[in-house]
């Protein structure tokens, strides 16, 4: 035993003699840029690339830091939060992005704030309570769910759609915002005339993983077709198995609005079997390349996205803003700066935006922000649904889970 | 389980340290419950709804030694509070008075309000419980809809109006 | 014994903490932390931890390998807190009413009847049984809070009226145990009453070793048949152990999420027996032989591979991605590596104890000791 102890502090004097010699380089401050790794959700991750493409990876010094939470991040919370600490633990560091804001966000943001209070916090696609993250983060910003809770069935509307099928599971259902959502869908349905309908799919963070779901969202869309019909409106929450869905509704009929986190890299390249490599990172083009394939399998009218990979822009826009503001040439509480830095990589979309309104309390945050883009309907030729400029009645943000 | 005969003294006398034990735990369950149970205290100083005490201009509350809360007219401080029993020393700023007030708070709620006038007044109850209510959303703040935006560039993309089926 | 043979037995027998130190060691300048990051985060992570890794040891000593059930004592430890935070019971007493609350007695009983039904397969049965008390745990917290159990706080609720939310925020008791007693070591912190509590545990596992119970214990590990013939109730030790061992991972579990500040309310229990077992082995234990050291040893420099592995991995490869995968490549590879190497080492220590006239040098029951060997599990 004693020899161990010896070795043990041997190793150590040597590993911290080492560890004081690392250099950090030029750049003035660092932002530190956490995503998802490519299997769990490759839009944020790609959105840290582009930024290092403009900004420079602080290894190289550049401004970038960018690291990955793991994969089942539902369990391995005490690694995220570290991980996002030890971002902290350098000097320069000026900001940090977290997209998705997994559970544990809001504990690794207090612990950043307690040891340096002058890091900025962002938080991109907070998944836990809209309150909770608030308490921590100086920005939130996640997809509107209470407006595309009306959007959603008013666009499934315009297509033609008479039902709309909500497939879910119930962890997802213990969110607060797709819970929300959930219950907005189903007034809108009544409210416009569709038929609502909930089906449950199996959690591919269980034990059937993702593999088992995607093969129960294979076997079971087709029924689902012909149960309801192919004038149905189908989404999913989970962003996984939106891939085979979206691979039997080309096959079978049916329609798809936008997906949960919209992009036109979600589920449609998997789904239609095509190779973007040459385009990664242009929108447009890509954009045109996946229409191109929906049209020719026959889809034309039928599947929507969002011209911008949302995932893509949250993690470079918030990264962005950030910059901006440490410049000094942003408020971080301006709406109007904060939609210019997403602007940025989204040229030419139509958003829209509001704070997050608690509907308990009735009052207004003033650090996070819902925001939304107009549905893109592809077709010969495809065509923009103007959700943003939709007048959505005020009753649909005062309604609360039942 | 064993087979062994057990002598019934040893029997008794384990039965006896066994219940012991099982009340010694629903004691200790007791016990943190009643010392650990937090509390919302909001610390209110405005009028009455009925007029019947109006709000003092500057006084100083100090909730079990606390720093003291500053108060002026209509103002509303929040303080969290652990156990049921707890000393309020209010001290009014214009003339000095110290007013030693002890409070026992319910078990059954987590928020409660304490009217200070009341407490000056000495009306009771000067503390009530406090149901957090739907507040009315704030005036003049339109909802949804209020910053539409588009991204500048050059190929500004175009929108059609669908058919309305 | 010549040298090189008990350098050789030396080397085999801290194989793992020899590979595991070397990796740690040469990851942390290409991490680029500073070691004060490090230092401050080996000594949050020892108390969040250590307490949870100790709640093993009895099993192993009974003889019933590693008790990957102890989920089961999470799972309880986690219902103890949701109701303190439901009933808003905030600071050190909220911590001790969950874990009164928690105290996984039944939990341990169930999860020890079912390991004597399979004897021998202790590990997968207790792996499986987790699985299986998961699944009842989520129809508890997910449908029956609110439904059957009334939950009177709207903030844990989910506002459908039934169900748990799935991030618990665990404000009144955030490490209300750590801040109880913090101690300011120059430019670090110490959270004395957590490792107060920890020394309390290793003193009892120290004390309880020498009762006549822990030698009962001990004597059903080395060998069931021959303590049955001695008369020791070989089942009721057997449960005993677990039951001790589960109520212990239940306050564990309480200490590590009073750290954590946060509760993933459906999967903060997942990855428990799995990063615990982890820390024990990288300590150098084996399924049939662990100490107190090898807990400190193993939860020191597991957690300290997993905190400079991910940006070690990134720097060296250049990617974030590399990073996490680095991480859980080195991570797991080695856990694997040193339970391939116990099966290795159970031979070759058979094989010295064949050699020399005599037998196990660790056994304090000498006369189980010499009948039952270090063989396979039985």
């Amino acid at each position: 035993m004693k020899k161990v102890v010896k070795i043990v502090t041997i190793l150590m004097v040597i590993a911290f003699f080492f560890a004081g010699t690392s250099v950090f380089a030029q750049a003035k401050y660092h932002i530190g840029i956490v995503t998802g790794t490519v299997s769990q959700s490759e839009d944020d991750l790609r959105g840290a690339e582009a930024l290092i493409k403009a900004y420079g990876d602080v290894k190289s010094g550049g401004m970038i830091q960018h690291i990955t939470y793991p994969d089942d991040f539902m369990s391995q919370q005490e690694t995220f939060i570290s991980s996002v600490v030890s971002l902290a633990d350098d000097k320069l560091m000026k900001a940090i992005v977290v997209n998705q804001a997994i559970p544990g966000t809001t504990e690794a943001f207090k612990r950043v704030r307690a040891k340096r209070p002058d890091i900025l916090l962002f938080a991109g696609e907070p998944h836990e309570d809209p309150l909770v993250i608030q308490s921590a983060a100086d920005l939130a910003m996640s997809a509107d769910f209470v407006s595309r809770g009306y959007t959603i069935i008013w666009s499934a509307k315009q297509l033609g759609a008479k039902k709309f099928v909500h497939i879910s599971f119930p962890r997802h259902m213990s969110y607060e915002t797709l819970s929300r959502r959930n219950e907005i869908f189903k007034v809108a349905c009544k409210d416009l005339g569709l038929e609502y309908a909930f089906e449950t799919a199996p959690d591919p963070t269980s034990d059937v993983g993702m593999a088992g779901a995607q093969q129960f969202i294979m076997e079971k869309t087709p029924q689902w077709i012909e149960k309801y019909g192919k004038q149905t409106a189908f989404f999913c929450t989970n962003d996984g198995e939106t891939e085979p869905l979206l691979r039997q509704l080309l096959a079978y009929g049916g329609i798809f609005v936008e997906a949960d986190l919209p992009s036109p890299l979600m589920g449609y390249p998997g789904a239609l079997g095509i190779d973007l490599s040459a385009e990664m990172g242009n929108f447009p083009a890509i954009l045109k390349k996946v229409e191109a394939a929906v049209v020719a399998k026959g889809g034309a009218g039928r599947f929507g996205t969002w011209a911008f990979s949302y995932g893509f822009t949250v993690t470079a826009g918030l990264g962005e803003f950030a910059k901006t503001v440490i410049d000094g040439k942003a408020k971080k509480d301006s709406l109007k700066d904060l939609f210019t830095a997403l602007g940025k990589y989204t040229p030419g979309a139509k958003w829209n935006g509001a704070y997050y309104t608690d509907a308990n309390t009735g009052v207004r945050a003033k650090n996070q922000i819902l925001v939304y883009m107009d549905t893109y309907i592809m077709g010969k030729p495809g065509k923009f649904l103007p959700t943003t400029t939709q007048k959505i009645p005020e009753k649909y943000y005062l309604i609360k889970n039942q | 389980m064993s087979t062994e005969i057990i002598d019934p003294k040893v029997a008794t006398r384990r039965l006896f340290v066994r219940s012991g034990l099982v009340a010694v735990y629903f004691l200790l369950l007791v016990v943190t419950f009643l010392l650990g149970k937090g509390y919302t205290l909001l610390i209110d100083n405005k009028d009455a709804a009925d007029g019947s005490v109006v709000a003092i201009d500057g006084v100083l509350v100090s909730v079990d030694g606390a720093e003291a809360l500053e108060l002026y007219s209509g103002d509303r401080d929040a303080t969290q509070l652990k156990g049921q029993r707890h000393r309020v020393i209010v001290e009014l700023i214009s003339d000095g008075k110290k007013i030693e007030k002890s409070i026992h708070l319910p078990l059954d709620t987590d928020m409660l309000l304490l009217s200070v006038p009341k407490l000056v007044a000495g009306i009771e109850p000067f503390v009530e419980v406090f149901v957090l209510r739907d507040q009315p959303r704030p005036a003049g703040e339109e909802v949804g809809n209020t910053n539409a935006f588009t991204s500048p560039d050059s190929e500004a993309l175009e929108t059609v109006e669908p058919p309305v089926p | 014994m010549s040298g090189t043979k008990s350098l050789g037995r030396f080397l085999t027998e801290y194989a793992v903490v020899i590979i595991f130190l070397l990796i740690t060691v040469a990851a942390i300048p290409s991490s680029g932390l500073s070691i004060q990051y490090i230092v401050q985060e080996m000594i949050t992570r020892l108390g969040r931890n250590t307490f949870l890794v100790l709640a093993l040891l009895l099993p192993i000593y009974a003889g019933m390998g590693l008790n990957f059930g102890m989920t089961l004592g999470a799972m309880s430890g986690q219902i103890g807190l949701i109701l303190a935070i439901n009933f808003n019971i905030g600071g050190v007493e909220g911590l001790a009413f969950a874990a009164l609350l928690g105290t996984a007695v039944f939990m341990g009983w169930i999860c020890g009847v079912v390991l004597n039904k399979a004897k021998g397969r202790e590990m997968v049965t207790g792996y499986m049984l987790a699985f299986f008390i998961n699944g009842i745990y989520q129809l508890i917290v997910l449908y029956m809070m609110g439904f059957v159990f009334p939950i009177r706080s709207s903030a844990i609720l989910l506002s459908r009226g039934y169900g748990i939310r799935n991030t618990l925020n665990l404000e009144i008791v955030r490490q209300s145990l750590d801040n109880f007693l913090m101690l300011r070591l120059g430019e670090y912190t110490v959270p004395v009453a957590t490792f107060l509590v920890i020394a309390v545990l290793c003193v009892f596992v120290v004390w309880f070793k020498k009762t006549k119970l822990g030698q009962d214990m001990r004597a059903v590990g080395h060998d069931m048949s021959v303590a049955d013939s001695a008369g020791v109730p070989v089942d009721r030790t057997r449960i005993i152990a677990i039951i001790i061992s589960t109520v212990l991972a239940s306050y564990g579990q309480i200490i590590f999420l009073q750290n954590m500040g946060n509760m993933a309310t459906y999967n903060a229990h997942d990855q428990t027996s799995f990063f615990a077992v982890a820390a024990i082995l990288v300590g150098g234990a084996s399924v049939k032989k662990a100490t107190i050291p090898n807990v400190l040893i193993g939860v020191i420099l597991l957690h300290v591979l997993f905190v400079v592995t991910p940006r070690a991995g990134q720097n060296l490869f250049g990617s974030a991605m590399i990073g996490e995968y680095f991480r859980q490549f080195i991570g797991y590879g080695v856990i694997a590596f040193s339970l391939v190497l116990y099966a290795w080492r159970a031979r070759k220590d058979a094989a010295w104890s064949r050699e020399g006239l005599r037998g196990s040098s660790s056994g304090a029951v000498p006369a189980a000791a010499a009948a039952g060997g270090e063989g396979s599990a039985k």
